[in-house]
Parts: C-alpha cells; structure tokens; sequence
C-alpha cells in the first residue's frame, strides 16, 4: 500500500490508494482515499484495468460468434448476458421462440441467480473477516453449496460457467433425464442450509453491527445514479423487471420482490438472501410445468450460422443478478450490427461509490464496496 | 404518457420517430430538468452512434411509480459540444465519461471530464467509425 502524506491546518490527511490488486475489491479496482483520521473525506475511483472492448468486438462478429464473447462479460451470471442479447435479435429477426425454451432459459438464469449470489454471500462474509468464526468458514459453505449447482449446468451443458447455452430461437441443449431429480434434491437441501446461515449470520452482533445503518443509500440519490437489482431494492424501490416488465414466460409464476427501506448495506445483503428463497419458488414452478416440445425453432443449430437483421434498432434487458442487463442495438440491415451498446448493471451501480464512501469510516470501505456486488468484467467490459 | 408525449412536442418542438424522442441539442436542459419533475428520476444509459459524419446521442429514463420507459435521441455534429446533465443527474457523471472516452464527444460544464475506461495517454476514441481496431498502444510496456 503506496501511501502519500499530506499537511493541512494542523491536521493531517493522508491519500491512500486502495489496489489495483486488493483482495477485498472483488476483482481489479483502484480508489484513491483522502481520509482525515478514520473518516474519508474523498474517494477517486479508477476502473477500465479490465476492458476488453466488447462493444467494438460486437461491430465486427456476426450474432452468432458474438454470443459467447458475452458469457464474459458478467461471469459469475453467464445465462443473464446472453438472455438480452438474444432476447433482442430475436426481436430484430422476428425470430419465435418454444415454450420448452423458454422454460429452460428460466430454469438456467434462476439457477445462475443462485449461484451468483452465493459467491456475493461468501465473499462478503470472507471480506467482513474474523467477525465471522476465522473469515473463510462461510466462503466455503457458500461455495460447496455453489458447487452442486456448477455440477448441474456441468451434466445439462458440458461447462461449469460460461454455458452458452441461450441461442437465437431457443437454447442449444435439451435438460437430461433425471434433471428434475437433480434439481428437487438440490433444492430441498438447499432451503435447509439458507436457514442455516441466516441463523449464523443474523444474530451475529459484530456482523450486526459492521452491517446496520454502515452505507447509507437514499432512494432517490440512487434512481438517479441509474442504480438497479439489490442495490436499488435495498433502498426501498421494488423494481424487478421480471415483474415490471415481464419478459420471457416471468408472468407464469407466482413470487415476490423483496426490498427494504433502510438502505443500509444489512438490507442489500438482506434482500439477495431473500431473492435466492424467491428463486427457489420459481424453479419449482418451472420444473413442474415445463411442457414438452422441440427446444429451438431454427433447427439445426450448428449449421444456422448468419442471421438476417431487419434495420432497426432495439432495447431488451432482463434482470441479472446485478440489476438490470440491457442491450441497445442499431441494425442497418446487414448480417452484422451497427452498434451495440451493453448496459451492464455493475458500471451504474458502481458509480454511486464517491458518494456511498463520502463520510464512511475507513474500516468500512470493504464492506460497502462489497455489498455492491462488483463484478469487473460487467464494469470494464 | 400520451398526454407527457403531446406536451413534449408542444414545449420544446420534440418530434418522434419510432419510439425516439428526437430533440434539439441546445434545449437538453429544460427538456431533462421537466421530465425530472414529471417523474422520470432513473437515469438509466446514455450512449451514442457514429454515422459518417455525425454522433447521436441516446438517453434512456424510466419513470418507476408509472413503470415506463422514454428514449431520447439528438444529433450532435462533428467538433460540437453538448450541454452536461450532471447538475440533473448526478449518475451522468460516468455514462458522460464513457462517451468522451470512446467516442470524443466533449460534455459542457461537466466536473471531471476525464478518461475513464482507457488509459489517460491513449490517443484516439475505439468506438469511431473510423477506428481500426489493429491500432497499437504506443505507450504499451
């Protein structure tokens, strides 16, 4: 840690630089901190340590070869950056999808849910540090639990992570036999260990109090940052596309939006332990009313290689893990696209952290940082 | 929302074209600073295209008490300057970046106009049409 001092009416301030490399920043992120004592006084964010240039890589692939450069964008939650990608040529290319499809396509991104916020839960914890029984006891359990569903997408697709198992007018692997035994197993002992950890955690008084009234987010000040998923429903607006919105068959199942009003980061923590319970009911009404049928309408899939674009231009997004996952496409009327535009959710939520840390203490720099959730892949593109 | 969309055109000469609101570049202020106060607070992207010759500039709001959604749109020449919303939308601030960073289209009165995703020695703006993609970094290590 690189630290300059610096003299000021008698007090002193210091700047210290925070990573690149920090293990607590979820991945390559550098804050410049003033802090006066324990108190910041101002944070200089540096991101783009990850961009790859997806958006002009996009100008230049055809849809096709562009889908699976999207898995790593976000890719702790792979099904949710190729869901609006697809969901939007189709619109483009007047492309109709199954409804087998587009159950899988649900049970997919659900599940990814849940996968990706286990690895918020246990990082969090793991960030929160020795309050929680030695820091890694929760990171594993966390993780053991994220591994049984890596196993899952691993037999249904062949890979752990990036799936890429959303194309244009369906998915591209049918479920397994003995998928929904997998899934209802999984799912029973996973209610069971939610319960767990929420008694460990919740009445944890150091977690309690590193956690309540620490980061303060009004609902207003993060409207207008464009902040959305946990971290705007931890301030107390319930906006779920999945309910605003209906995309894909979301409108068939019965659940709930969980959102708080404190704004704190309990809350944020709080309403994605909460969203994992509401993934849980949705997957046990997708698997029981999944209907039968063929699992893409452009079959065969491997050999339907360029697509028709009508000219146009198209906003879908859908709600990832992260909040709301947007892409804006301009198509003039080739196989390729003009431009494509990527709204991924962490780059807006990230930029409320100049205000979130304004005032903060020092100490809870990490954990405010991490109940945003940042992925850098999503932020840097 | 019809009567939102009505009143738009009659205030501020807003004309629509599929689903876009396009309007003049030099009434951003106002325009923004009323769909504010009509409920339109969530700033959701701003982004632009490059054509030949000129940029567009797409903004996106969301009104979440009346669940709707409004893109605008405006045409800004080359070598011309746009008006900051970041006194209306502090979230502006990055989204705003974003677009000098790739494109080089230069905010006004924006606080900190600087780089953000690429490198503060990088010479030109990667989503130009006329940017080649093999261009190398000079200052590469």
């Amino acid at each position: 840690m690189e630290i300059n001092r610096v003299e000021s009416n008698g007090f002193e301030e210091l700047w210290v630089n925070m990573g690149p490399q920090h293990p607590a920043s979820h991945g390559v992120f550098r804050m410049q901190i003033k802090v006066d004592g324990e108190v910041i006084k101002e944070v200089i964010p540096h991101i783009g340590y990850l961009h790859r240039g997806v958006e002009k890589l996009g100008e230049f692939l055809t849809p096709v070869q562009f889908l699976p450069v999207l898995d790593r964008n976000d890719y702790l939650s792979s099904v949710s950056n190729e869901f609006p990608f697809a969901l939007a040529i189709e619109k483009l290319a007047n492309i109709n999808v199954p409804e087998r499809a587009e159950y899988l396509r649900v049970i997919a991104a659900e599940l990814m849910r849940i996968s990706s916020h286990l690895v918020f839960f246990g990082t969090f914890c793991l960030d929160m540090g020795g309050a929680l029984g030695g820091g890694s006891t929760i990171f594993l359990y966390a993780f053991r639990e994220r591994e049984k569903i890596l196993d899952i997408f691993e037999k249904w697709t062949g890979s752990r992570m990036h799936l890429n198992l959303i194309t244009f007018g369906g998915v591209r692997y049918d479920i397994y036999p003995g998928f929904d035994k997998d899934l209802k197993d999984f799912l029973k002992d996973f209610e069971n260990k939610i319960k767990e950890y929420e008694d460990m955690i919740e009445n944890n008084p150091v977690f309690l109090a590193r956690t309540k009234k620490v980061g303060i987010l009004p609902k207003e000040i993060a409207m207008e940052y464009g902040c959305s998923g946990p971290v705007l429903r931890g301030s107390g607006v319930k906006f779920d596309l999945r309910k605003a919105k209906p995309y894909s068959v979301y409108n068939k199942f019965e659940f709930e939006i969980p959102s708080f009003p404190d704004g704190d980061v309990y809350s944020r923590y709080k309403v994605r332990i909460l969203e994992m319970k509401e993934s849980i009911k949705i997957l046990r009404q997708a698997i029981e009313g999944i209907p039968s049928g063929p699992i893409n309408s452009l079959m065969p899939v491997k050999v339907k290689t360029s697509i028709k674009l009508k000219e146009g231009e198209v906003y879908e997004a859908v709600e990832s893990p992260r909040g709301e996952n947007g892409v804006y496409i301009v198509s003039d009327g080739r196989f390729g696209l003009y431009r494509v535009k990527l709204r991924t959710p962490t780059f807006y939520n990230l930029s409320v952290i100049p205000y979130l840390l304004k005032g903060a203490l020092i100490a809870d720099v990490v954990a405010i940082l991490g109940s945003l959730d940042p992925v850098f892949g999503d932020v840097d593109r | 929302m019809k009567e939102l969309i009505e009143e738009l055109k009659s205030k501020f000469k807003i004309e629509e074209k599929d689903n876009f609101l396009i309007f003049e570049k030099e009434k951003i202020k106002e325009i923004f600073k009323f769909l504010k106060e009509k409920g339109f607070n969530f700033l959701s992207f701003i982004t632009a295209i490059h054509y030949k010759d000129y940029f567009e500039a797409v903004y996106c709001l969301r009104n979440i008490n009346i669940n709707e959604i409004i893109f605008l749109k405006t045409k800004i020449n080359e070598n011309e300057e746009i008006e900051s919303l970041c006194e209306i939308y502090k979230g502006a601030n990055w989204m705003e970046r974003e677009i000098y960073d790739l494109f080089g289209i230069k905010f006004k009165n924006h606080p900190d106009l600087r780089r953000i995703l690429l490198p503060e020695d990088y010479e030109g703006h990667p989503l130009r049409k006329d940017f080649r993609i093999d261009t190398p970094y000079k200052n590469w290590r």
